[in-house]
């Protein structure tokens, strides 16, 4: 349990700084695109016999280059090609499941995530890949900050926009791919978007939102594991619940 | 001592001629108003000077070292997440910055309080005032200005005339000020530009007004002036 609740209190940082930049880019649907194609990678793995963790970042990696692309011209709507890469990722990774019958490692595990079978190489990568997303949005707070809130102005001052551009979602897709195991490629999203929207009630800046999210998803994480393991309830259910409970008492709190 | 100099500039966008043979040139500490009719291409022209949109003929020629400021038509900013005055203000921050967040704040008359107030709160003038200010931190030569003023009202629109006259008298800014209204401009600016089909230049809005040049907007608008009228007739 030390090994899950650290793996989950690293990545509930790196989430909640990271779901901050997402949320005010109004990208969210991009995470939950990135984490739906990731589960092709997972199937591919099966398939395969090899690594799914591994095909999960190589195919979130490829997806985020292919979704930057795509909308470079300005003139495909974002949503709607996120949207069929959604459809597209989860499709093949019923397809790739079906056909690793014979493999014992389930998609399932990768759908909602299970944190309390981590494996000790597994949190040392995790913790490494957090670091690094931590360390690389604090080096680039600027930057990031002018390219989420005002992207037009950003490319004004920067010709090289585009590197950023896809940093950030690289980001976001090694931040799904870490989140497959910690709480399930479909409910990453949940880490990402609702402590940003419960901090809104407290900050009157980015940075405060940026802290108070990171506190919300660390007691969301540690509420959702002690409750899975004494109420033996699903890991991932506890910590999305628990995040939501959060959000509508600061909700509450707000209209007294 | 010319600092931008945009010289036969043709562009054509999906087989389109936006902007046809365009030339004028802008000296250092100007105040230039451009003018135009919805459509005519001023925001396409601004975007060509800052290179965001590729000239097909002619040439644009900038003084090594300028740097453009450009407050944008729509600043909008994304507001789903609250930001702060000061966050606003740091995303124009460059190594060549000169002033301090208040400075810039100063400039642009708001109290240094302003910095911690979320940006998504302030009036339209206010968070107006803090894109300028944005602009201003990195410490431009010229700023470019794409009609900020839609949707603010008349007061607001007088203080932020008299705040770049200020700033384009004591910083010696050099300022392109683009509107499709000719009242915005008319009584700030050394010279008017006017983008309708070919770029017509004055130095008065008068040139204009006794139809030494024709300008569409300049026409419409004294048209419904009856003192411009009566003027008229007199001579």
């Amino acid at each position: 349990m030390i090994r899950a609740l650290l793996a989950g209190i690293f990545t509930a940082i790196s989430t909640a700084i990271l779901g901050n930049f997402v949320v005010a880019s109004r990208q969210s649907i991009i995470s939950d695109m990135l984490s739906h194609t990731a589960l092709a990678g997972v199937g591919l793995g099966i398939f395969l016999h090899l690594s799914p963790t591994l095909f999960a970042f190589i195919v979130t990696f490829l997806t985020s280059f292919l979704l930057w692309y795509l909308t470079r011209s300005h003139k495909s709507a974002p949503e709607a090609i996120s949207m069929m890469l959604l459809s597209g990722g989860l499709a093949l990774a019923l397809l790739f499941s079906h056909a690793a019958k014979d493999n014992p490692i389930s998609l399932e595990t990768y759908l909602f995530g299970s944190i309390l079978t981590i494996t000790q190489n597994e949190l040392y990568f995790f913790i490494i890949v957090n670091l690094f997303i931590i360390g690389f949005i604090t080096f680039f707070w600027r930057q990031l900050l002018t390219l989420v809130f005002d992207k037009d102005f950003f490319k004004t001052k920067n010709p090289h926009a585009a590197i950023l551009e896809i940093s950030f979602m690289l980001l976001i897709a090694s931040i799904v791919g870490i989140g497959m195991k910690i709480i399930g490629g479909l409910l990453i999203g949940a880490m990402l978007v609702i402590p940003v929207l419960t901090a809104q009630t407290f900050s009157r800046n980015f940075f405060q939102n940026v802290v108070w999210s990171i506190i919300i998803n660390i007691f969301g994480v540690i509420l959702g594991i002690f409750s899975s393991f004494y109420f033996d309830i699903p890991t991932s259910s506890g910590i999305v619940l628990s995040l939501i409970f959060f959000f509508l008492c600061s909700r509450l709190w707000k209209r007294k | 001592m010319s600092i931008i100099k945009v010289k036969n500039v043709s562009v054509i966008i999906e087989g389109n001629l936006i902007l046809d043979d365009i030339s004028f040139s802008l000296n250092k500490g100007d105040y230039v108003g451009l003018i135009g009719p919805n459509g005519a291409g001023k925001t396409t022209l601004i975007k060509t000077i800052l290179g965001k949109i590729k000239y097909s003929q002619g040439s644009i020629h900038i003084k090594s070292g300028t740097k453009i400021g450009y407050v944008p038509q729509n600043y909008k900013l994304s507001q789903v997440v609250p930001i702060s005055v000061r966050e606003v203000l740091l995303m124009g921050k460059n190594a060549e910055s000169k002033y301090s967040e208040e400075d810039v704040l100063k400039l642009v008359g708001l109290e240094k309080e302003f910095l911690q107030k979320n940006f998504h709160d302030l009036s339209g003038g206010q968070a107006q005032r803090v894109i300028i200010a944005r602009s201003l931190f990195g410490n431009p030569d010229v700023l470019f200005f794409d009609e900020p003023l839609t949707g603010v009202d008349f007061e607001t629109k007088l203080k932020l005339h008299e705040l770049l006259s200020h700033l384009n008298k004591t910083q010696g800014l050099t300022i392109l000020f683009v509107s499709h209204e000719v009242e915005h401009i008319i009584h700030a600016c050394h010279k008017i530009l006017c983008l309708h089909k070919k770029l017509h230049e004055g130095c008065h809005p008068i040139d204009f007004i006794k139809g030494k040049i024709k300008c569409p907007v300049i026409e419409t608008t004294f048209k419904m002036c009856p003192v411009h009228h009566h003027h008229k007739t007199q001579s």
